[in-house]
């Protein structure tokens, strides 16, 4: 009698602490993501993003690094109501407060191949549903971008899968398949191209 | 040696990109499998496998066992 009392309460104390830990990180997964986008929206997040790139763009490499968590870009795919702000980096913390844009590659709009990760989850839950012809809409420091989705593949999660562009490339990942128990064995790439942009480089760097 | 790619790359004249965050050759719960944090060509995708979900539904099952033994012990 007493060893199930004991084994109750202890199962009951344990299941309590899961479960108000996975809450809690998801908790502050949205307190994140509001933080983020209420920066965002802030005209001090954009600049910031601008004055990266436009040192990005003058000596090949930034020399202002954007840390981990700062929004560096907004994402928005119409078709699946997505609309989230991308945060820099895709560590755990960062890919919580929201999807990740993967440090080296290039940011939307610039030539190059820009990756933005997310998990499968959360604000890539609905990823799974994008189909060929997707509108995109990606925002980014002066850069407004339009892109349109040209192919959607599942490969294996250790496969090389992310490859550097000379054109503007936009990919976005996350893990495959989407309602899956555990460490899901494969990742979605979406990859998209540019149809359409306002604003440049130039106008951020005549401003 | 330690740090043997630094040095390959350093001899090579590869230029390696300053890098944000934690060291992209960290290793993750899965053995074998580097930690993508910086873009690198034909790097895999990054690990977004999220144990959350998976913590949601143990940690429900294991309130749920305990409190039906607590229920049929006070019932017997």
């Amino acid at each position: 009698m007493l060893f199930r009392s004991v084994l109750g309460y202890t199962l009951i104390s344990v299941g309590g602490a899961t479960l108000a830990f996975s809450g809690g990180r998801y908790a502050v997964g949205e307190f994140r993501q509001a933080e983020a986008r209420q920066q965002w929206d802030q005209a001090e997040a954009r600049a910031a993003v601008a004055l990266a790139r436009r040192s990005a763009s003058i000596d090949g490499r930034s020399s202002v690094p954007i840390v981990n968590g700062a929004p560096v870009a907004r994402l928005v795919i119409p078709r699946l109501h997505l609309d989230e702000i991308v945060v820099e980096g895709v560590n755990d913390d960062a890919l919580n407060a929201g999807p990740g844009h993967l440090p080296g590659s290039a940011f939307p709009g610039e030539s190059g191949n820009a990756v933005i990760s997310a998990h499968r989850d959360r604000h890539f839950a609905r990823l799974g549903d994008i189909r060929l012809g997707d509108t995109v809409v990606t925002e980014s420091g002066a850069v407004r971008g339009t892109w349109v989705v040209i192919s959607r593949r599942v490969i294996d999660a250790h496969a090389p899968a992310l490859f550097r562009t000379k054109d503007a490339t936009l990919t976005l990942t996350t893990c495959w398949p989407i309602r899956y128990m555990g460490s899901a064995p494969e990742r979605l790439l979406v990859s998209a191209k540019p149809v359409g942009q306002t604003g440049s480089f130039a106008s951020v760097l005549t401003n | 040696m330690t740090n043997m790619k630094a040095w390959v790359d350093s001899a090579a004249g590869v230029t390696i990109p300053a890098r944000v965050g934690t060291d992209s050759s960290a290793m993750v719960n899965d053995p074998g499998r580097p930690v993508v944090t910086t873009f690198s060509n034909g790097t895999v995708a990054p690990a977004t496998a999220s144990e959350l979900p998976t913590l949601a539904v143990l940690g429900a099952f294991l309130l749920l066992i305990g409190a039906g033994i607590l229920v049929s012990r006070s019932r017997s």
